[in-house]
């Protein structure tokens, strides 16, 4: 089933929400900027005349004696400053999990009618939670791009978004299922865009379990983090809605590299389960054992509309402090 | 049977439970489930999760509910019931009601009877203000039970009917099981009080609800007619004479005298019957011409409608009869009061089956008995119809009759084989409806004595049915009914026991047996209860799947 764009009931949600991340970024100190500090840049503007105070670093003789001849070697109050506008500009990247896993929770039938069916899989929240970033970040970003953590080729390694209009191609781009046994850690436009400046957004369920793939992970998460940039590590756990739909009695479990004919008899007692959370927690510290905080949505226990579903989207989003952080000040 | 059946059940359950159902889930965590161990045991359910399972109780409690409800099929929820009187007077109407006891008949008591009931209730009606009374009148006779609501009791009379206590009981029973309304009685009776002549039966003391039996008919002695037969024969038809019997009860007089009138009230006959024991005698007397004729006793004694009686004489029918043989008939019939009529005829005597008419009783004749060429055997006779009464089968079998001539001309499901050999040869046949019987020759007067015998034998018997089924017998007078209640021309009034007004008749309970009571009202069937019960709680189950979380849905 094909995800769904974000519904445009939401667009007026964000839209608010972006109009209150711009205005927090014109009232926020003069030179500084929305990133983290230590990838700031300056841009020359203007020269203004030197006042007492003023950094003696951006103090420009040459332009001071241009203006105003030798006697600007001898007088301060000719000497010209250079002035800088802060880079209040916002580089996005924002890697999303392709990995099969996050196909499921599959497809939520609705108790109302067979026909009506919907999405609640991780990747449709994932695109959502992109979509939603990329509304907001078009007014102060100046680069932003969606990248498939994981690729085997099939498709393009990352799509460049900064005009709305990019939005549905990158958006069913991501969503295209792609051969799982070839998957390896989409490495080339980490290489290229990883720049100073950038956040980088992971979002992911992180249940992938290949050793290799799970070394290349860390290994890239920890050269970014060495770069001092800001890296958000966004957790989409599905366990919750997949404890509740198994409830208790005898099943026979299928999925990702679980062929059918060969799933697991289980008896799906709290007891017998429990094994099985503590090696997805297992799995997932193993990853994301970085020090760093990582942000969790936890699918809810059902979800018996659309509607619902999009409402815990759009709560856990707008909750979210650490991504209002993204774009507001003080958040 | 039942144990193989039970042991083949018991292992298809041992088989289902031992083979699960793993319900399929596609989940994104699959991969973690690696090292979970399957159950054990495999069961198709796990029975402490099903015990623990609130919508197992639930679906338990609605799949119980069914079964109670087609178990208690037949039951009904207990009602709190009100104290009520309803009393339901009976009274009967029969013509022996009208006998005189002392200087009043027996309806007169019986008026008086029903003014006591109704001062006696009055009475309880003060007595308990607060229970609910009502009372309902009707008659009962041999013409059905009549609803008199509303009638002065005045207004009640005798009928010229007889007495019917089982059609009063079949009423009651209907009454009884809550049909008062459709019988358009006003209260439901929860005491009947009967007032007649006659003993109280058996079933009034086995009835669900009180009824006092009151007996007002006192001994009193009587003498009347109970029949008129027409005499004669089926075979010679009725010889224009009556025999008339008489009925002492109680103690009789010394002497009854009979008289026949004719319609101008002439004196035809009489005669006297002297009695010493109360008995029935009988005397034949011989009426002249058609007419018709009143028969009357005296004295006059206390039950009227017994001791006159009227009867019609259409006319006398000899029977009439018409001989289409070839031969002539050998005997002489007119001394026994048959006429040769060859017009509108009891009976016609005729050779072959084309000459029958419709209705017209016929005996179909062959030619003569005629011994065959070889010899049969008698191996089928049908003796039900009389037809082959005295009848020597042996004679029929050393005489070797020949089968009727008429037969080929007759499909077989025209008529019954009466007699009839081992070649299949029919000799007598028969038909109920048309009606004819056939027979091989006419009746023999001078032939071998044997074969003189059973010709003879035969001819008459196929007579005497033929005669007996066209009812030659004719009905002089009849009983008076519902439909014709009054005692007009020869509709007379003898019903059987109406006459017998010297029993000394016994009754059944007390007024003292009214007493409130709380009616076995109609109660509402518990199964419709359970039943809507079971529906409420399954619709809410069913929404809970729908609409609700674990673990309903």
């Amino acid at each position: 089933m094909e995800a769904l764009r974000l519904s445009p009931d939401l667009y007026g949600v964000l839209e608010r929400y972006r109009i209150e991340a711009r205005r927090q970024a014109r009232f926020s100190s003069h030179g500084e900027h929305l990133t983290r500090k230590k990838g700031q840049s300056l841009e020359f503007e203007d020269y203004k005349p030197y006042t007492a105070g003023d950094d003696t670093r951006h103090l420009d003789l040459r332009a001071s004696m241009r203006v105003s001849g030798h006697q600007a070697m001898v007088d301060p109050s000719k000497w010209l400053v250079r002035e800088f506008v802060s880079e209040e500009q916002l580089r996005l990247f924002i890697s999303i999990d392709t990995h099969p896993t996050m196909r499921y929770p599959t497809i939520q039938s609705s108790r109302f009618s067979r026909r009506n069916t919907f999405n609640i899989s991780k990747l449709q929240f994932a695109l959502w939670l992109t979509e939603a970033l990329s509304l907001i970040a078009f007014e102060t970003a100046d680069k932003l791009i969606w990248h498939p953590l994981f690729t085997n080729g099939q498709i393009a390694k990352s799509f460049p978004v900064i005009r709305r209009e990019a939005i549905p191609s990158a958006f069913n781009a991501i969503q295209t299922p792609i051969q799982a046994d070839t998957l390896t850690l989409n490495t080339e436009p980490l290489e290229r865009e990883l720049k100073p400046a950038f956040v980088w957004v992971i979002i992911s369920d992180f249940y992938f379990t290949d050793p290799y793939r799970i070394a290349q992970f860390r290994e890239w998460v920890l050269r970014a983090q060495r770069g001092n940039r800001w890296i958000i590590l966004v957790d989409l756990d599905s366990w919750d809605y997949e404890r509740a739909m198994l409830n208790t009695g005898l099943r026979g479990i299928q999925g990702h590299n679980i062929a059918r004919g060969d799933e697991r008899k289980v008896y799906t007692s709290d007891q017998n389960l429990q094994p099985v959370l503590d090696r997805i927690n297992d799995n997932k510290n193993n990853i994301l054992n970085f020090g760093m905080e990582r942000h969790s949505f936890r699918w809810d226990s059902n979800y018996d509309t659309l509607l619902e579903f999009q409402n815990f989207f759009m709560e856990s989003f707008l909750n979210n402090t650490e991504l209002k952080t993204l774009f507001m000040r003080n958040a | 049977m039942p144990a193989v059946l039970v042991v083949f059940i018991v292992v298809l359950v041992i088989l289902y439970m031992f083979r699960p159902y793993y319900q399929p889930f596609e989940i994104s965590s699959a991969e973690f489930f690696e090292t979970v161990k399957g159950p054990a045991i495999s069961l198709r359910f796990n029975i402490l999760s099903l015990v623990t399972s609130a919508p197992f109780w639930v679906q338990l409690f609605i799949l119980g509910s069914l079964l109670l409800a087609v178990l208690l099929s037949d039951r009904g929820l207990p009602q709190a019931p009100a104290e009520s009187i309803g009393v339901l007077l009976a009274i009967d109407t029969s013509a022996s009601m009208s006998t005189i006891d002392g200087n009043q008949t027996r309806m007169d008591t019986a008026k008086q009877e029903i003014t006591t009931v109704r001062a006696f209730v009055g009475d309880l009606h003060e007595a308990y203000p607060d229970v609910r009374f009502c009372e309902s009148l009707m008659t009962f006779d041999s013409g059905g039970v009549r609803v008199q609501d509303g009638i002065p009791i005045e207004n009640i009379k005798h009928r010229a009917l007889g007495t019917a206590t089982a059609s009063l009981q079949v009423w009651l029973e209907s009454i009884l099981s809550g049909d008062a309304q459709q019988n358009n009685t006003l209260c439901q009776p929860t005491h009947v009080v009967v007032i007649t002549d006659v003993t109280a039966p058996e079933w009034v003391t086995q009835s669900e609800i009180p009824i006092i039996w009151r007996d007002v008919g006192e001994p009193v002695d009587n003498v009347g007619i109970v029949s008129i037969d027409p005499q004669g024969s089926e075979l010679f038809g009725w010889n224009g004479s009556v025999e008339i019997s008489i009925t002492a009860y109680g103690t009789p007089p010394a002497t009854t005298f009979i008289s026949i009138l004719d319609a101008n009230n002439n004196l035809i006959d009489s005669r006297d019957l002297s009695w010493t024991v109360a008995t029935t005698q009988s005397r034949t007397f011989q009426l002249p011409t058609a007419g018709d004729y009143t028969v009357m006793i005296t004295p006059e004694d206390s039950y009227l409608y017994d001791n006159q009686a009227t009867i019609r004489v259409d006319n006398f029918q000899n029977i009439r009869y018409s001989w289409e043989l070839p031969t002539p008939l050998p005997f002489d019939l007119s001394a026994v009061g048959w006429e040769l009529s060859p017009n509108n005829p009891n009976i016609r005597i005729v050779s072959s089956s084309a000459e029958l008419q419709s209705g017209i009783p016929t005996i179909i004749v062959g030619n003569e008995y005629r011994q065959a060429t070889d010899s049969h055997a008698i191996t089928y006779f049908e003796e039900e119809t009389g037809i082959l009464d005295r009848i020597s089968l042996d004679a029929a079998q050393s005489l070797h009759i020949g089968q009727s001539p008429f037969i080929t001309s007759l499909t077989p499901d025209l008529y019954t084989v009466i007699l009839a050999d081992d070649s299949d040869t029919v000799l007598v046949a028969m038909n109920d409806s048309a009606p004819f019987v056939t027979i091989p020759g006419p009746p023999m007067i001078d032939a071998d004595p044997e074969l003189n015998s059973f010709s003879q034998t035969l001819f008459f018997n196929a007579v005497r049915w033929l005669l007996n089924s066209s009812a030659i017998t004719p009905e002089l007078y009849s009983n008076t009914t519902n439909a014709n209640p009054n005692p007009i021309g020869n509709i007379n009034v003898l019903h059987d026991g109406e006459g017998a007004t010297h029993t000394q008749n016994s009754g059944f309970g007390d007024f003292s047996d009214i007493t409130p009571v709380e009616p076995q009202v109609a109660e509402d069937p518990i199964w419709a209860v359970l039943l809507l019960l079971a529906s409420v709680i399954l619709v809410i189950e069913r929404g809970l799947t729908l609409f609700g979380r674990h673990p309903w849905n």
